[in-house]
């Protein structure tokens, strides 16, 4: 009996795990699918004061009809990717404007006005299309851009030496990496759906688990114990909630509002478990500390992989803020933590019941 | 407070602290913690842990 609910809850788990990881097999489907990811790189050479290309193109195709969204982002080499959001056009280098093209060679989208972040939804059927890249082609067609769309005429040679457009003062070769993403409008429902089954399974799953751990299965000292943890995490919860939202109202640390309160659970778990598991109070009379112990090195090692993949990728923040990618660190360092805590409480268990013998 | 009388009464029975805990369904650590004075069992506690040993209560828990 007990083997067959173990089974059950790995099956869980496993399912569990798999729903998860899901859209990350989908992201990877190969370009023309419902998401792709594209990066490339060009090189603009600079050489008497005249840029070369004036503008490059990048041909991309679209497998199936739909409402597509479109988003680019664009990085000159040596630029800290956590600040890509705050690029002004001196940054961008030489880019002024990006148009979507059909392979009529009709025009379907372009930027405006100086604004050079593109991220609009599509009603693209399938076939062939083209991004075309503009640049300034030299220092007067900057100053003509910056005074139609980036102040009054009288400010623009200002502006340009404000701005230490010194690529065009000298000859220089600019590298500048592009990527583009395109993913199918009409996933968001499956999104919506996938979220909904994450919920109701992470549901199932402390039902089934507060039904199978019925308080017979601990012992009075135990659920003493327990009650004492239950109340120790819900005030380390308390406490970081007040911290969080005093940091996130007098903005004392550069991190989203949203990160620092999710980020608050982790404490109160960890302090729940942690007294626990030092208590002899976290497994009950049937359960078996080798299980958990992989469990939460396991859960702990993906989580850590994940961030600091995200961390090398300059995905921790956003605007240069850390965002939920954060998360997958807290994550890390809980499930470490307690993975330590569960190998610590083990071995001086082993060590008192050797002196009994 | 040590509980040594109940450890002398489980080691006369030749038992080991998870033998008496499996018998009174708790846990090792349990037996453990009423052995070193840790924790103070229940008045049922102490009455499934006077039968497994075949002892009153006076006898284990009652402090002269």
């Amino acid at each position: 009996m007990e083997k067959k609910k173990n089974i059950f809850i790995c099956l869980i788990l496993t399912l569990a795990l798999g729903i998860i990881l899901l859209p990350f097999f989908f992201s990877k489907d190969e370009k023309g699918g419902n998401y792709s990811n594209s990066k490339w790189t060009h090189e603009i050479t600079v050489k008497d004061g005249t840029v070369t290309p004036g503008s490059t193109t990048t041909d991309f195709t679209i497998a199936r009809d739909g409402n597509y969204r479109i988003s680019y982002g664009w990085l000159p080499e040596g630029t800290d990717k956590n600040k890509i959001m705050e690029l002004g056009p001196s940054d961008a280098h030489f880019l002024t404007v990006i148009q979507i093209f059909d392979s009529k060679g009709e025009q379907l989208f372009s930027t405006c006005a100086g604004y050079l972040f593109a991220d609009t939804v599509m009603d693209l059927p399938a076939g062939q299309y083209s991004a075309v890249y503009t640049y300034f082609t030299d220092s007067d067609s900057f100053m003509e851009f910056a005074k139609e769309n980036l102040c009054p005429a009288r400010q623009a040679g200002q502006l340009a030496q404000d701005m230490g457009f010194e690529n065009f003062g000298g000859d220089a070769v600019v590298r500048i990496n592009y990527e583009m993403t395109w993913r199918a409008s009409g996933e968001d429902p499956v999104f919506a759906l996938w979220i909904f089954v994450i919920i109701l399974l992470i549901l199932t799953i402390v039902v089934f688990l507060a039904v199978s751990k019925k308080n017979e299965d601990y012992d009075e000292r135990q659920q003493l114990e327990r009650g004492r943890a239950y109340c120790l995490g819900f005030m380390t919860i308390l406490i970081c909630m007040f911290l969080a939202i005093t940091i996130d109202a007098l903005e004392l640390l550069p991190v989203q509002g949203y990160v620092l309160y999710a980020v608050s659970i982790f404490p109160g778990v960890m302090a729940f478990v942690t007294y626990c598991v030092w208590h002899e109070a976290y497994f009950s009379l049937r359960e078996k500390e080798k299980s958990l112990l992989i469990i939460f090195g396991i859960i702990g090692a993906i989580n850590l992989v994940i961030s600091i993949t995200a961390i090398l990728e300059g995905r921790l923040g956003v605007n240069g803020r850390p965002g939920t990618s954060i998360l997958n660190l807290a994550c890390a360092v809980m499930f470490l933590e307690l993975f330590l805590v569960v190998f610590l409480k083990k071995i001086r268990t082993s060590k008192e019941t050797d002196e009994e013998d | 407070m040590k509980n040594l009388r109940l450890k002398a009464a489980r080691a006369g029975l030749d038992m080991s602290q998870q033998d008496l805990a499996d018998q009174v369904g708790v846990s090792r650590q349990t037996i453990n913690a009423i052995e070193k004075g840790d924790y103070n069992p229940t008045i049922n506690l102490c009455r499934a842990i006077c039968k497994a040993l075949g002892k009153t209560l006076d006898e284990l828990f009652w402090e002269e």
